[in-house]
């Protein structure tokens, strides 16, 4: 699953760690997620989407979804 | 935040109650379990109690320390409940419980030829980790 998370980062100047503890994760978990190792469950995706003032759909791809 | 607090509260009260019980076996273990030739040695009994209460002591000290600290505390609650970590150990549970039934089944077949007591012991040990794994899924399918 693609992810908007790298780029939304950068804008906002915030670290994978700073996001990780903001949304009470590791860093290792947000590492996993943008690299599509690792996929969020629904309530850490809407409280990363949250910490951005985002929907879970405007920092989640879902298309790959569509395709099964 | 308080639920885990007093989780580690609960860790270091049943650390206590552990290391006790440890320090009040150690005189059974040197003064009133019988003599056996073809067991292992006391020293054997009395170490492996000793190291389970050294990494009790080490528990509670780790707990009472991040207790005083919040920081530390908040650190800590991530790490414990992170759920890519939970996700891993899941996987690894998985897989290891299958890795560890196929080395008993492999030992007691191999024993089986060997010696019947170390056969049955495997054999035993087999059934008690089926019997651990379909309770523990029977558990988990009614909690979820």
């Amino acid at each position: 699953m693609r992810t908007e998370i790298p780029r939304l980062r950068r804008e906002a100047k915030l670290s994978q760690e700073e996001l990780a503890q903001a949304v009470g994760v590791t860093r290792q978990t947000i590492t996993s997620i943008e690299t599509g190792k690792y996929t969020a469950s629904l309530p850490l995706a809407w409280r990363i989407a949250r910490h951005f003032g985002l929907t879970i759909e405007e920092v989640f791809d879902f298309s790959d979804l569509e395709d099964e | 935040m308080e639920a885990f607090k007093a989780r580690l509260k609960g860790d270091i009260v049943a650390g206590v109650i552990m290391v006790s019980v440890i320090a009040l076996c150690q005189p059974l273990v040197w003064f009133v379990l019988p003599e056996n030739p073809d067991a292992l040695s006391r020293a054997f009994t009395s170490g492996f109690l000793i190291g389970i209460a050294l990494v009790a002591v080490g528990i509670m000290a780790r707990n009472a320390s991040v207790l005083k600290n919040e920081d530390e505390l908040k650190k800590l609650y991530i790490r414990e409940n992170d759920e890519r970590t939970l996700a891993v150990q899941a996987s690894a549970a998985k897989t290891g419980i299958k890795i560890v039934l196929m080395g008993l089944a492999i030992a007691m077949v191999v024993a089986a030829s060997i010696h019947r007591v170390v056969a049955l012991t495997l054999l035993g040990a087999t059934v008690f980790t089926i019997a651990v794994n379909y309770i523990t899924n029977w558990i988990y399918n009614r909690r979820f």
